[in-house]
């Protein structure tokens, strides 16, 4: 009599309140884990979207820009070119405004395309780093899950095997701390990607620079020239 | 006869003195005695001149410390009222008043030590604020006619990212028939080609636009909550 009256005081010293019953809340506990990861992973999902989308309108914006100043440009430099064949009397003066648009307009190709050519590149260098970071990011969030699965399995196998459950949950915090770890080492080394593109942006940008520089050139030999040929 | 005379006079003295206690005008008592009228103006004259005067004659210290010695102690029930003149009297600065001065000094160097470091501590603090105030650089405002700047990329977390518009950089210049004109014209197009690139260069601020999100699938896991 007595022990019966008992034996639920003696249950209560075996266990905790915090260990009691953690086998038979494996399974909300794991599904809440997973819940938050679907709903991270879905709105990480729409960050990288967001950021392709943002991507793909900043370069159309960009592209349309250029086009637009290119052809400003162009329409300007043509009606230089008609007020200095306008001025230009004797034939030797005519053939130096030719040679002149001759040698600007070489002198603008080969500026526009080595600049366009850099910005390519830079393009092609951006992107290849986000499939880069994506890929990684991936695999980090795979590992992590699988981490969490095999965490999540072992606990209800040693539940199922009679282990203490103090034991089971103490291994299956463990467990997710390592996975959580793992994944805070891998987006440390994620986010170190992007510093491989401050050596390609550099490159990239000396070449624009010494296509302006030879450009530049060019126009001051272009002036020289015709303001000999006026001279004269 | 000098002797009936002095008593006469004494007479007249004590009488005079009388009827001025009593109240009586000058005139009034000049009528009281008509054959010694002489004898009453110079008893009226003194009288006013010790009352207009009484207070600024001042006994030498001898006869004052005799006149003392001779007054027996608690004379009225009045708290030391024989020094009730010695606000007139000018002589050697009392104890007390060597005393107040000491304190007053004491005061001075006690006030002297606090407030001088603290001065200098004020001075200090000044100095310090004052050299960061004039190192600091005032923001100005952009110069006309600078280049503009390349737009940035702006991440707000949780919204979408903000694409800002590339400014129209196409400044052209009219034709003259200058040739110097024209190529400066034609060397104005090199701004637009850099902030094309520049603008590229940008895009490079996207690649870690979800750091956060990344950071944000790390903490799906809380250890503390079960």
């Amino acid at each position: 009599m007595a022990i019966n009256l008992l034996s639920p005081v003696l249950l209560f010293a075996q266990e905790t309140p915090t260990t009691r019953g953690f086998c038979a809340r494996v399974d909300e506990i794991t599904s809440r884990i997973d819940q938050r990861i679907a709903d991270r992973e879905t709105k990480l999902q729409a960050r990288h979207q967001q950021r392709l989308d943002n991507l793909a309108e900043r370069r159309s914006k960009r592209e349309e820009r250029r086009s637009e100043n290119r052809s400003q440009r162009d329409a300007n430099r043509e009606e230089h070119y008609a007020k200095l064949e306008a001025w230009a009397t004797t034939d030797a003066q005519k053939q130096a405004v030719a040679a002149f648009k001759a040698a600007v307009d070489a002198a603008i190709s080969a500026r526009k395309a080595a600049v366009d050519a850099a910005i390519s590149a830079f393009k092609q260098d951006v992107d290849q780093v986000i499939a880069s970071r994506k890929s990684a990011v991936d695999a980090a969030i795979s590992a992590f899950k699988s981490a969490r699965t095999a965490a999540a399995d072992k606990a209800k196998t040693d539940c199922a095997a009679g282990v203490d459950q103090k034991t089971v949950r103490e291994t299956f915090r463990s467990d997710m701390k390592a996975a959580q770890d793992k994944f805070k080492s891998d987006r440390q080394a994620i986010e170190k990607l992007k510093d491989s593109l401050e050596p390609v942006r550099a490159a990239r940008k000396a070449e624009a620079e010494k296509a302006i520089a030879d450009f530049k050139a060019a126009m001051e030999k272009a002036r020289a020239d015709l303001k000999a040929a006026f001279q004269q | 006869m000098n002797n009936q005379n002095d008593k006469k006079i004494e007479e007249i003295i004590e009488k005079t003195l009388e009827y001025i206690d009593s109240g009586k005008t000058p005139a009034e008592i000049f009528d009281l005695f008509p054959k010694n009228q002489e004898t009453v103006k110079e008893i009226l004259t003194a009288v006013s001149l010790l009352r207009k005067e009484g207070k600024s004659i001042v006994p030498s210290r001898e006869l004052f410390r005799q006149t003392m010695d001779k007054i027996a102690s608690n004379v009225t029930n009045e708290f030391n009222p024989r020094y009730h003149y010695m606000e007139e009297v000018q002589g050697r600065p009392s104890l007390k008043k060597i005393n107040n001065i000491t304190k007053i000094h004491d005061l001075m160097t006690i006030n002297w030590k606090i407030w001088a470091p603290v001065g200098i501590v004020a001075v200090v603090a000044l100095a310090i604020i004052g050299s960061y105030q004039f190192g600091t650089k005032t923001p100005q405002a952009p110069v006309t006619g600078e280049t503009p700047q390349v737009p940035v990329v702006q991440e707000t977390p949780g919204s979408p990212i903000v694409s800002q518009e590339l400014p129209l950089v196409a400044v052209t210049k009219p034709a003259t028939g200058n040739v110097d004109d024209a190529v400066n014209a034609i060397l104005a197009g090199i701004s637009d080609d850099q902030a094309l690139f520049d603008d590229a260069a940008k895009d490079a601020e996207l690649v870690a636009a979800d750091s956060q999100a990344i950071s944000d699938f790390g903490q799906s896991y809380n250890e503390n909550e079960f």
